[in-house]
């Protein structure tokens, strides 16, 4: 592989600046079942809580407009017995793993952080201040997200800089007024990368039914059809911090992960478009170096920012 | 489970609202077990967005065979595909149903389209199974939402027939027509496999449980993924939550937990409007 696609996040160097995003891979076993993933530039877990959750009830997931509504809830195993579980499979890859973390206190941020900081082969934290489908809970923020509320964000950053030297990536939401606010006040906190975006709130209605479709009633839009909206956002972030961006929203093609690159993103992650087509990463990967080549482009990051305006 | 374009061979409009697709495949062909299911991409826009999940109703000489009801865009515009396209398949996806060797009362629920495994399953229970006896009970709403009879018929199966409105077979439940025939028989030689709307799958779990009778069931949830990686599709069961698209979507009928309906009449109603 050439070197055309090496891009540089926080103390990581990647080979390529296409990654998972979170929730929507697993632990990318079962994708590995379709291509080698250690193509990929890294891989990011679905969000690790420190205890065991059940998530929503179902409905959880429904298609809507070029895009999806989840509602899943972070359902997951609980730190410890991710680390358990998935340890033997993640230690085997030759790809970065970022582990992707959410919590409702301080504490649990702090124990969460300790417990990866341990472990040699996870390669960065992915701070999750952003999951539309839970709360943060009243003790971190009057908000219902803690990337709603900058001193939160601050405050969660700060704490998890704290208890490792490993990479810090901060995801943001675009359930915001002013997402540049809160991307400064992750860069001022520390953070060393900023991942963007969640997803939208959103919701979706049975007419005959006279219900809402999702158990939870609410859920988070993504997919094609917050491509738009996620590139402002991107665009509007690389203005104001100087941390590397990793944009993710609606990602399908080498030419999406194009225009964000020029909208100011070091790097991209790939979400709903893995459930349409399993390949997609791989897909990204091999037409941006074709991209490359053909354009004879040395490197990609000489493309970041690039926007003509 | 591998993602193929396949082309389609054949495909035969069985009504208005209903068609079957032939698909060549020898992979699919040689690994495709009864219950389980493949997901279609349905259009090559990102509109519809996600693949679509569809059981696999026949293996054919050639690969598989799909039977599939027109319930909204995507599965419109399947509709409109013509013999000689390709389209791109994921499969074989889930887990199927477990054929259990013992039983010769052999008991199939269908309601609507639920018959599409079914007919599968009935298949390969005649190829392994000399002795058993298969009674076959379809539900619809209508005469227009009954399937397969004469597939049925062929493989020597007993048919049973309801509909909603009396316009084929007994009029009401599938589920009476069901109890009829299973008083006449020995719970401990009986297994019954059903694929359907909830209500139904709910009705035949509180059958089993009653009758002391094993019950498997095949469940629809919405998928977005179809292989595990979502957890979009997560049912409550015994053993925690399951996911319907990877340990399902065919579970046995005592493990799952159903949701105790807000409104007791309201469910009734809907079993009456399988
Ligand atoms: C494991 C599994 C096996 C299936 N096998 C078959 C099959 O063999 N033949 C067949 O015709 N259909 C089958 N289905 C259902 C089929 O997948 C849906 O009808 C199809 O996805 C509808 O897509 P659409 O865009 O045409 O309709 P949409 O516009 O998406 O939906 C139309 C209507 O169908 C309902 N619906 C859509 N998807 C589902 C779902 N997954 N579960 C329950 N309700 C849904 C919607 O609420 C809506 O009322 C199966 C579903 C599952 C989960
Ligand atoms: C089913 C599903 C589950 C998700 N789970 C998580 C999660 O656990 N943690 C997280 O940070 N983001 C989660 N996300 C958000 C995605 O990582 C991503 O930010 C969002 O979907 C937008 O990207 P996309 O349009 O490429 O999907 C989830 C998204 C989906 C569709
Ligand atoms: S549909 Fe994604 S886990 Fe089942």
């Amino acid at each position: 592989m050439s070197k055309a696609l090496e891009i540089k996040i926080g103390k990581l160097k990647l080979q390529n600046p296409v990654m998972s995003a979170s929730g929507t891979f697993g632990c990318g076993e079962e994708i590995n079942n379709f291509f080698d993933i250690n193509k990929l530039g890294a891989i990011i877990t679905k969000t690790i809580t420190m205890e065991k959750r059940q998530g929503n009830p179902s409905a959880r997931v429904v298609e809507t407009a070029s895009g999806m509504i989840n509602s899943i809830g972070l359902e997951g195993p609980g730190i410890r017995n991710f680390l358990k579980g998935k340890k033997d499979f993640l230690k085997k890859l030759k790809t970065h793993v970022i582990v992707s973390i959410s919590a409702t206190s301080v504490e649990d941020f702090k124990i969460m952080t300790e417990l990866l900081d341990e472990q040699s082969y996870i390669k960065a934290i992915e701070l999750n201040l952003s999951c539309p489908n839970v709360s943060h809970g009243k003790t971190l923020s009057k908000y219902k997200l803690i990337a709603q509320d900058p001193k939160a964000t601050e405050k969660i950053i700060k704490i998890a800089k704290k208890y490792t030297k490993k990479t810090l990536i901060a995801k943001l939401s675009p359930n915001v007024t002013d997402i540049t606010e809160i991307a400064k006040a992750a860069e001022n906190a520390g953070a060393d990368a900023i991942s963007a975006i969640n997803t939208l709130t959103a919701m979706a209605v049975n007419v005959e039914k006279r219900r809402p479709v999702l158990g939870n009633i609410f859920g988070g839009l993504s997919g094609p059809a917050i491509k738009p909206v996620a590139l402002k956002m991107v665009y509007d972030i690389s203005k104001k911090v100087k941390v590397p961006i990793i944009a993710i929203g609606g990602i399908i093609s080498a030419e999406d992960a194009l225009e964000f690159i020029l909208c100011g993103a070091s790097a991209v992650q790939v979400g709903t478009a893995t459930f349409v087509d399993p390949f997609t990463g791989e897909n990204i990967v091999n037409d941006l170096e074709k991209y490359c080549e053909e354009k004879k482009i040395e490197n990609i990051s000489s493309l970041i920012g690039a926007l003509v305006v | 489970m591998k993602q193929l374009k396949v082309k389609i061979i054949k495909k035969d409009n069985i009504s208005d609202s209903c068609f079957k697709l032939s698909l060549k495949s020898d992979y699919l062909k040689k690994t495709a077990k009864p219950g389980q299911f493949v997901s279609v991409k349905c259009s090559d826009t990102t509109s519809p967005l996600l693949k679509r999940p569809f059981g696999i109703h026949k293996v054919t000489s050639h690969g598989i065979e799909l039977l599939i009801k027109k319930a909204g865009k995507a599965t419109q515009l399947l509709s409109q595909k013509k013999e000689g396209d390709e389209i791109i398949v994921l499969g074989p996806l889930g887990q199927g149903f477990e054929i259990e060797h013992k039983k010769n009362d052999i008991l199939l629920v269908a309601g609507g389209y639920g018959v599409v495994p079914l007919y599968f399953l009935a298949d390969q229970i005649i190829k392994k199974n000399k002795g058993a006896k298969i009674k076959v009970f379809i539900g619809g709403k209508t005469k227009n939402d009954i399937f397969c009879a004469e597939d049925f018929k062929k493989l020597k199966a007993e048919l049973y027939f309801s509909t909603n409105d009396g316009s084929y077979g007994h009029k009401g439940f599938v589920t009476s027509v069901l109890m009829k025939e299973i008083v006449k028989l020995e719970p401990k030689n009986c297994v019954i496999y059903a694929c359907g709307p909830n209500p139904l799958l709910m009705a035949i779990s509180d059958i089993s449980k009653e009758e002391k009778i094993k019950a498997q069931v095949s469940m629809e949830e919405y998928l977005a993924c179809g292989i595990g990686v979502c957890m979009g599709c997560a049912i409550e069961t015994t053993q925690g939550k399951k996911l319907v698209c990877k340990d399902g979507p065919v579970f046995n009928a005592e493990e799952i937990l159903w949701k105790i309906p807000e409104n007791l009449n309201k469910a009734i109603d809907q079993r009456i409007n399988l």
